[in-house]
């Protein structure tokens, strides 16, 4: 028998490096050894997939499959360059594929494995685009290393050059000799320029490639079930950007597309506190939630699973629970309302007629400590800043020199706060520009913005916001919530987990809280998401199909799932079992002939699985008769292994349609299991009587 | 009550009892040799034609030699020599001078079973008049086309192309073969019995004719009628294609390789008591049948392949029907 096909040892090293940079950025890297085992499996196991078979295509879907079903994305800062859950997805369909490559037959011709450098190749991009490089100053050379000597292991032109005798034929070995070298450096041309290549297009695109990444793999399920961030951190990507996935619907009309869900009053080192603790909550009554007020109701269906918390526009006058929801309120944080129902439930707010002053149960004005917190600038903040909150001051103050002294109450008092809030707006709007990432400078990071940078995201923004205006002596704080834009053809507004936004709301005496969104006009989701092309739209709905048809599903136990759907697939085969039996009776020759069909393929299944359960699968290239000579395999009884195997031979090949010949096919088939389980026993006899 | 016997039974006393004749008396004059008897016999039936190929010394003209003794028929043999003329092996006209005619003497072509011994110690020429008579039973000669007695089964030998004062076959004569079958040594328990088969004189020249000219036509006839599954045919074309993509391979298995391939498995089934052909008649016939038609590009040569190195790997990769 041929040797199966074995890459060179330089090649598997080079396989190893890659699993082990691979292994390195994966937090959980149970799943390498398992592909290390099958890949060295190979140097072991004889079979191979052939060429042109389903098997690889089976493989990769359930492998991707398992990869999104494993691997979640890292909802935390991300402060690497290139994300976790993208490294992880690509690598890992790289990785999964070079142990596909390697199970194959050897395509004619080609010289082994050069589809494996290639594919290692690939693999090795996204593990290298990091910038936690202290591990690539050795895997890279010693990937390097090895894929030059696989190469030469390889010899791409299929000749050895050894065993052309050079007396003889120097011309031959002068030329073979010459194109050896030529194609070992072109390959290892194509596989550099590859990785290089590949490195420059994902670390220039690595904002799309992440959100794909991001989008492509499933969200971690957060266990404060907010589904808003709960201490935001300024990131250098805006988290959340791009998941069409659906978080509410409202149906009715809504007086500010801000639907806010958490306020921050304290920033510390690039994170808005206090962190939401979800601990100490109590039940809200209802004239605290109604306030006894009257307006026009709006109905909010909340989709995901892990956003318990309502949101709703700041005015917001009253809240009904539909269906009886409970809904509490967190005893630290007076402006947010939370509930323990699942998902899907819904909520009517209640929004005010006409413009109203008071507060809401989603706005009670604050307390002296909160407005006391809502001014405080923290001390990390650069005092470059404060030159651009005295610039606002200034400009907005139409040149009153006074105004340059921020500390002087009486002069700030001159400018009313409303005045403040749109100079700091339309000065973040005119002087810095939208972006969905950000990358900020080492030091603090609203500073990092305002004096160095140019363009960021909706959370520095709103971060700069707040601190400005806190400069500027208006009691403001950072919000976090979505923002509802998109109309639906039904007069409901659809909210998507991509319409998160962050913004700020500022405490006017009189007022009540504002919201301040100082955000360009293009960062907003509204813009950002144009529900305008069609493909997209498609594909969104088949994306709140699939999910109705999840929230239905999980209306049912697992039981009851299982249990209907044994249902269904019994009443089928019964039916099936019918239809097939009407027509043997009716005597159809067709019938008749499928029969023989399905019974072969049952006979061959049986005879397959004897050989596994005996040791012996059969390789697909090879004839039955051919591989029991070959391995006589000493549990299996010889001469019914014969009589099987002609007998099969005849009814297969002879198409010879003889029931005394089927009998006896089985007869044979059968003393084989039996024979098989006899043995089988004795094994196991003889194994405990040895203990 | 009778005892009805086991369809299996039944199936293998199918054997047609000519042919178990044939091989019991090639058996006695070559020893341990059955596979290569076997395949001799499966061209024979098939009607392509055998290139013996070894070493001198190991039985190849014994072999030829045995065969045509076990059929009442007409058997020729022609020493191929260098100096050699296609004449010699076709015949010519010669003038009578009484009646001042030009009257045809066949050569010894005319006849059932020609052994074309050391076949490639002749020039191209002489080999080549060989051409027209292998694949279509009938010869020309000075214009005039006549017929060959039926059976027409050559069986040449040749020692292997490597070896001094040879012309190594062109490539559309090595295609006109059937099968290339090469003996190699025997074991020494065979060499042992071989010995002392001697003792009372050349056993192949103690062979008595087992079966006639007409048997061997019937049994051509019935070869024919072998049924081919569908799927057997297809993993026989996926073979030959596969050779036809092989980079290695300058010449590839040409569709009169598929044609001989599908004859001589109908005629291997048949040996074997069976009406119908099984993968595994493709499969142990494909190296016979295709090593000796490939040609290797000069790279594969030097790099130590061989046609049957390649037909073999060929076979590891084609999944069998089942």
């Amino acid at each position: 028998m041929k040797t199966p096909l074995r890459m060179p040892w330089p090649l598997t090293g080079a396989v190893m490096v890659f699993y082990l940079a691979l292994g390195m950025h994966q937090e959980s890297p149970g799943m390498l050894p398992i592909l290390v085992l099958a890949y060295l499996a190979t140097y072991v196991v004889p079979a191979r997939i052939p060429q042109k078979s389903w098997a690889p295509w089976v493989l990769r879907i359930m492998a991707y499959g398992w990869i999104t079903s494993t691997i979640t994305r890292d909802d935390g800062s991300t402060a690497l360059m290139f994300s976790q859950s993208t490294i992880i997805a690509f690598g890992v369909i790289w990785a999964i594929e070079t142990v596909i490559q390697v199970w194959r037959e050897r395509p004619a011709g080609n010289p082994p494995g050069s589809a494996l450098i290639v594919i290692t190749a690939l693999g090795m991009i996204p593990v290298s685009v990091t910038p936690d490089d202290a591990y690539l100053k050795w895997t890279v050379p010693a990937y390097l290393l090895l894929i030059t000597l696989s190469l030469r292991a390889l010899n791409p032109l299929g000749t050895s050059i050894e065993t052309i005798p050079q007396q003889e034929d120097a011309d031959l070995y002068r030329t073979t000799a010459r194109r050896a070298m030529l194609g070992r450096i072109a390959a290892f041309g194509a596989v550099a320029l590859v990785g290089y290549g590949g490195y420059q297009l994902m670390s220039n695109n690595h904002d799309s490639l992440m959100s794909l990444g991001n989008n492509w793999t499933p969200h971690r399920r957060q266990p404060d079930g907010t589904g808003l961030s709960t201490a935001p951190s300024l990131g250098d990507m805006f988290d959340g950007e791009g998941s069409p996935t659906r978080v509410l619907r409202i149906t009715g009309k809504l007086t500010d597309q801000h639907l806010r869900g958490l306020a921050f009053d304290t920033y510390h080192n690039g994170t808005w506190l206090p962190v939401f603790d979800d601990g100490k909550s109590t039940d809200a009554n209802a004239t605290e939630l109604q306030s006894g007020r009257r307006g026009e109701r709006t109905r909010v269906h909340v989709f995901t699973d892990n956003l318990r918390l309502l949101v709703a526009p700041i005015d917001t006058v009253g809240v009904a629970p539909v269906d009886d929801i409970q809904i509490e309120r967190i005893t630290n944080r007076p402006e947010s309302l939370l509930t323990d129902a699942q998902s899907p439930y819904a909520y009517d707010l209640i929004l005010p007629g006409s413009s109203n002053k008071n507060p809401g149960p989603f706005a009670p004005p604050p307390s002296p400590g909160e407005i006391q917190r809502c001014l405080v600038v923290p001390k990390e903040i650069e005092p470059g800043v404060r030159s651009i909150a005295v610039q606002i001051a200034n400009t907005g103050s139409e040149g009153k020199s006074s105004f340059a002294n921020l500390g002087d109450a009486t002069s700030i008092a001159s400018f009313p706060p409303e005045k403040r809030i749109d100079a700091v707006t339309n000065y973040l709007i005119s002087h810095y520009a939208y972006s969905l990432s950000f990358h900020p400078t080492p030091g603090e990071k609203i500073s990092s913005f305002l004096l160095r940078g140019q363009a960021a995201h909706c959370e520095y923004f709103a971060a700069s916001a707040t601190i400005l205006l806190r400069m500027l002596g208006v009691p403001t704080r950072y919000v976090t919530g979505y923002y509802a834009h998109e109309g639906a053809p039904d007069g409901s507004t659809m909210v998507r987990q991509r319409d998160s936004h962050a913004w700020a709301e500022s405490w006017i005496d009189g007022k009540g809280w504002v919201t301040v969104d100082a955000t360009p006009g293009g960062g907003r989701p509204d813009k950002l998401f144009p529900d305008t092309a069609v493909t997209w739209r498609i594909g969104e709905w088949i994306a709140d199909r699939l999910q109705d048809a999840r929230d239905y599903l999980s209306h049912f136990t697992p039981m009851q799932l299982s249990a209907s759907i044994g249902l269904i697939g019994g009443v089928f085969f019964l039916l099936q079992w019918a239809v097939k039996r009407r027509k043997l009776q009716a005597g159809s020759v067709e019938v008749r002939k499928f029969d023989i069909d399905a019974e072969l393929l049952a006979l061959s299944g049986r005879f397959e699985s004897l050989l596994l359960r005996a040791g012996i699968p059969c390789p697909p290239s090879r004839t039955w008769e051919e591989h029991i000579d070959a391995e006589r395999p000493a549990s299996l009884d010889r001469t019914q292994l014969e009589r099987f195997m002609t007998g099969y031979n005849w009814l297969r090949f002879g198409r010879i349609d003889d029931d005394a010949l089927r009998a006896e096919i089985r007869e044979a088939l059968d003393a084989l299991e039996k024979g098989m389980e006899t043995n089988d026993r004795q094994t196991a006899a003889a194994r405990n009587g040895v203990r | 009550m009778t005892v009805k016997p086991l369809p299996l039974e039944t199936a293998s006393a199918k054997v047609n009892p000519a042919v178990v004749a044939l091989e019991r008396n090639l058996a006695i004059a070559i020893k341990g040799k059955d596979e290569s008897i076997q395949l001799l016999l499966t061209a024979l039936l098939a009607g392509g034609h055998v290139l013996l190929e070894d070493v001198p010394g190991t039985g190849k003209t014994t072999l030829a030699k045995a065969l045509a003794r076990s059929i009442d028929g007409l058997f020729r043999r022609v020493q191929f020599t260098p100096d050699l003329l296609p004449a010699d092996i076709t015949g010519s006209s010669f003038y009578r001078p009484q009646d001042g005619t030009f009257e045809f003497r066949e050569g010894p072509i005319f006849t059932n079973i020609l052994l074309a011994d050391e076949i490639n110690r002749t020039s191209p020429r002489t080999q080549s008049a060989l051409l027209e008579v292998m694949s279509e039973n009938q010869i020309s000669i000075e214009g005039l086309r006549r017929g060959l007695p039926q059976p027409f089964f050559v069986i040449a030998t040749q020692n292997p192309a490597e070896y001094h004062g040879t012309y190594p076959l062109p490539e559309a004569q090595l295609d006109r073969f059937a099968v290339r079958i090469s003996l190699g040594y025997p074991t020494l328990d065979n060499e042992m019995d071989i010995l002392y088969s001697h003792a009372v004189g050349e056993p192949v020249e103690m062979l008595e004719p087992v079966v006639t000219r007409d048997d061997i036509i019937a049994l051509q006839r019935n070869v024919r009628a072998v049924t081919v599954d569908r799927s057997v045919a297809d993993y026989l074309l996926r073979i030959v294609e596969a050779t036809r993509k092989d980079a290695r391979l300058r010449l590839a298995a040409s569709p009169r390789a598929s044609i001989s391939l599908f004859h001589m498995a109908q005629a291997r089934a048949l040996l074997s008591g069976r009406d119908f052909v099984v993968p595994d008649d493709v499969r142990s016939l494909a190296i016979p049948v295709l090593s000796h038609r490939v040609m290797l590009d000069t790279k594969s040569r030097y790099g130590g392949a061989t046609g049957e190195v390649i037909i073999r790997e060929t076979l590891e990769s084609i999944a069998v029907p089942r």
